[in-house]
């Protein structure tokens, strides 16, 4: 029961939730708050009872279903997940449900778009088939769209303009494989398992790994595509924020890294050394503005491009580790935005609340990176200096700005007392925390046994 | 009973007379052009059932043109009901529907005919139906221009094939030729630029036939779009653009530079009409370039232009109905708040233009984008892609313009319309099916496309 229903459902109650709210936003706009949080709280259930199943899982630790779809496309509702979908489904659940509990953060159109947010991050998230995963990004990304381009006309065409040429970067990469995969099967087969077997020559495959990673760096607002998460950060609300930098954090690394890796992987590791380069302008752009600026957007970059120089360093027994840690800076930076956001009375938040979220976003976030620091870190900073100081420029300036964001605390006279929202906020997180204590626990095993969906082919034959 | 594929045109030539002579503000009228429609999709849905995959000759109705002539009168059967008997009171005079219907008619002949003397008759029809009505808009005279120079081209063409192949029917000159000389492909490269600038002509000035109101023309110009493509995917079928001469693959490179010239120029346009004018040159372009992928483009092609018909269509009927004077893309601004329904069928129909997954332009374009990889033309595939990029900046932009918040554009003084809210759902709904279950289309796409030739 839980193969067939669990993937599913995490796509359709967002959606059924979405829809539900479309209709009656006119008419019953209070009640589309609580729809909002009905529906993150009916997935936060679905998500613990899917890490229970988990546990009764002996062979696979994936629960996937395959439903026909557009047979003479070779299209079909192929969705999965594994611990590390699980990971993010969670955080993705989460963060929603925290800026939700948060009275007066999100507007009623905003809560709509989360819910769509969720639809497609899932998606994409869990997709096993390329017409599902298109179809997730363009959602994310159009959802993104609106979040972004609401107020500011010259920012939303930008955005449109380099939304439609990733768009059509990967549409390509699509297209191409997806003949591959014709003249090399002789059927029409748009299953991602399909695509990462093709068997192309070197060049080919760096080709479209360029061009896909290209498309990718646009979407992530990435060096040197980052001047408009840099421009829209200063216009938008608190809980947009956060969902911004929760889906580019989750679409990039639990998602579009683990696509790119998975399937050109020759590609990217004969580009290892591009992909490094641009990842070291990102920490270098990233670390210099947010030492001036103190932007939370120039912050993102900067660790999303340490991350991603780590995750092309590091070789295939750490790719996992290196995953891990894109995750932990995905949660740090949210929490940071929803922590700087709300204590500095942008949102109508109180002050219990505010610690609450952030003590729990950094355990959430030194859970997986303590093993992170023991099993690749260290390691890597034997071997190399460059390394070492990358790590240890990001602390400090993870640690400055934190210290800055510590003393602002406290002196907004806006902050309100303790509220009962603020009291589940308090319950759930400690649910949460529970679960992520028990996942922990399972964790390495989990991840380790999903270690299969990165391998990196070059190196299964010992041929690299 | 024998059906003819012509018969349809001929029951909407007669309502057209019929609606020709009635009084203005007569109801009989909109009623007897419903009717009218209504006896060519049996006709029409008669003819697709029984599947005439041996016949060839002119007007026996092979799947294909069936296929492309039931759009067009779904297409037609879905303004008329927009035009509902107020609408055509204020718009929309009984001479308008009868001009309507007739040109319909016109083009259904010339997607039912094999015979190039046919089409070019078609043509100088419609011209004389066209430039003949309101002779006072400014962009008349290059019009006629064009159109006078398509004829002429066109003429020269058909008499070089004549000559040649001793008929003027494309499937009996096939039969007589062995392979494509060059005489042939000139005169085949002369009819196909002809079209084209009477296609120009024309549209440009459908488009402008009533300023007040563009989208009769408009819809003209796309089922004349339909007309014109049936005719090359026929020359296609028959000449093999990719094996048979330079020639005839740099004409339809260069239709698809020219479609991507226009279209880059007209990026920043913000007057509505030009904005779907440039969707549609776009889509052409992407189509005249897909056809040097050979044959196994062919139901890929069919697919794309029948989202691109109903696409198309779907955003003048919403456009239409809008009720924004201005008729620029800026008055759709946060179009979502006062009037969801329609502002969630634009959205659909642009992203659908764009090729958004699970929309209805999605599947077209991937697989005529496959089709191309397939035959490894690695220049038409880049145009292809050039072309679908520039087809979606400005869709993608009205889309979050729609959707966004901001001024609620002014729609006072629009009457509420039922007939018009059960088009639209049902306009919204069919593009949801076709797009997330297109299998339907896809099966019918490919019957269509094996009944070519």
């Amino acid at each position: 029961m839980t193969h067939l229903f669990s993937p599913s459902l995490f796509l359709l109650v967002p959606l059924a939730a979405s829809i539900c709210s479309i209709v009656v936003v006119s008419r019953y706009s209070k009640s589309v708050s609580q729809l909002g949080i009905a529906s993150s709280m009916v997935l936060a259930a679905l998500f613990v009872w899917t890490l229970v199943s988990f546990e009764g899982l002996q062979q696979s630790r994936e629960l996937v279903i395959a439903l026909p779809w557009i047979l003479s496309m070779g299209a079909s509702i192929s969705l999965a997940i594994d611990a590390f979908t699980l990971l993010l489904i969670g955080m993705v659940v989460w963060f929603v449900l925290a800026i939700q509990l948060v009275p007066g953060a999100m507007s009623s159109r905003d809560i709509i778009l989360s819910q769509l947010l969720q639809v497609g991050l899932f998606g994409l998230l869990m997709s096993r088939d390329v017409v599902l995963f298109l179809s997730s990004w363009g959602i994310v990304s159009l959802v993104i769209g609106l979040l972004l381009g609401t107020t500011n006309i010259i920012l939303q065409r930008r955005l449109g303009f380099i939304g439609v040429c990733a768009a059509a970067l990967t549409m390509t990469v699509m297209v191409v494989c997806y003949h591959f995969v014709r003249e090399q099967t002789g059927f029409f087969s748009t299953d991602i398992a399909r695509f990462a077997d093709l068997v192309l020559f070197p060049q080919t495959e760096e080709i479209l790994f360029a061009l896909f990673w290209v498309s990718v760096l646009a979407s992530l607002a990435l060096f040197p595509f980052h001047q408009w998460i840099v421009a829209a950060e200063r216009e938008l609300s608190p809980a947009r924020r956060v969902l911004v930098f929760l889906s580019l954090g989750v679409m990039g690394g639990g998602a579009l890294v683990r696509f790119a890796v998975n399937l050109f992987s020759v590609g990217a590791r004969d580009l290892a050394t591009a992909v490094v380069v641009i990842a070291l302008a990102s920490i270098l752009y990233g670390g210099v503005r947010a030492a001036r600026a103190g932007l939370l957007s120039t912050l993102f970059i900067g660790f999303q491009g340490f991350v991603l120089a780590f995750f092309f360093i590091v070789n295939n027994d750490k790719v996992v580790q290196a995953f891990l840690l894109l995750m932990s800076v995905t949660i740090g930076i949210c929490g940071i935005a929803l922590w700087v956001s709300f204590t500095r009375g942008e949102g109508d938040g109180c002050r219990e609340s505010k610690y609450l979220l952030f003590v729990f976003c950094f355990v959430l976030v030194g859970l997986p990176t303590v093993g992170v620091i023991d099993e690749l870190i260290i390691p890597l900073l034997v071997d190399s200096i460059l390394l070492a100081v990358l790590v240890a420029a990001g602390v400090l300036v993870l640690v400055i700005r934190l210290f800055m964001l510590w003393r602002q605390l406290g002196r907004d006279p806006r902050q309100r007392a303790w509220s009962t929202r603020a009291r589940w906020v308090l319950l759930l997180s400690s649910f949460f925390g529970l679960g992520l204590n028990f996942a922990s626990s399972t964790l390495e095993v989990f991840l380790t046994e999903s270690v299969e969906f990165f391998a990196i082919k070059g190196n299964e034959d010992g041929s690299e | 009973m024998d059906y003819v594929a012509a018969t349809p045109a001929g029951i909407l030539s007669i309502a057209a007379l019929a609606l020709y002579f009635s009084r203005p503000g007569c109801r009989v009228g909109f009623w007897i052009s419903i009717l009218s429609v209504a006896g060519a999709l049996v006709t029409y849905m008669h003819l697709w059932s029984i599947g005439r995959f041996d016949h060839s000759g002119t007007f026996d109705g092979d799947p294909y043109s069936v296929f492309l002539s039931l759009l067009v009168v779904v297409l037609l059967a879905f303004a008329l009901v927009l035009l509902t008997p107020e609408v055509t009171e204020k718009l929309l005079f009984p001479s308008h529907q009868a001009y309507l219907l007739f040109s319909t008619a016109i083009v259904l002949v010339m997607i039912s005919t094999r015979d190039l003397l046919w089409v070019l008759v078609g043509l100088e029809l419609l011209s004389v139906v066209t430039f003949g009505r309101n002779p006072t808009v400014s962009s008349h005279r290059s019009s006629i221009v064009f159109s006078a120079l398509g004829s002429a081209m066109f003429f020269v063409g058909l008499g070089v094939l004549a000559l040649v192949g001793g008929s003027t029917d494309i499937a009996r000159i096939a039969a007589a030729t062995v392979s494509p000389s060059l005489p042939i492909t000139i005169g085949v490269v002369l009819v196909v630029i002809g079209v084209v600038f009477k296609w120009i002509g024309l549209s440009n000035r459908l488009w402008n036939i009533e300023p007040s109101a563009p989208w009769t023309g408009g819809l003209l110009a796309i089922t004349l779009l339909f007309g014109i493509a049936s005719l090359f995917q026929r020359i296609v079928a028959w000449l093999d653009p990719t094996s048979s001469s330079m020639l005839w693959m740099v004409v339809l490179l260069g239709l698809g530079l020219a479609s991507l010239l226009y279209s880059l120029a007209g990026l920043s346009q913000t007057n509505l009409v030009q904005v779907l004018i440039g969707l549609t040159v776009t889509q052409a372009g992407l189509f005249a370039v897909g056809l040097l992928g050979g044959v196994p483009v062919r139901s890929a092609l069919v697919v794309h232009l029948s989202a691109t018909g109903l696409i198309l269509m779907t955003l003048i009927a919403v456009s239409r109905l809008e009720g924004v004077e201005e008729l620029s893309t800026e008055s759709l601004q946060g179009l979502i708040k006062p009037r969801p329904f329609e502002a969630l069928l634009i959205a659909v129909s642009l992203l659908g233009a764009a090729g958004f997954p699970l929309t209805l332009g999605f599947s077209g374009k991937l697989l005529v984008m496959e089709s191309l990889a397939r035959q490894e033309v690695f220049l038409p595939f880049l145009l292809a892609i050039a072309l679908i990029v520039v087809g979606a900046i400005p869709s993608s932009r009205i889309v979050l313009q729609v959707l966004s918040c901001g001024p609620i554009p002014s729609t006072s003084g629009v009457q509420k319309d039922r007939c018009a809210e059960v088009v639209i759902i049902f306009a919204l709904a069919l593009t949801l099916w076709v797009g997330v279950l297109p299998e339907t289309l896809l099966s019918w796409a490919r019957r269509a496309a094996m009944g070519l030739f």
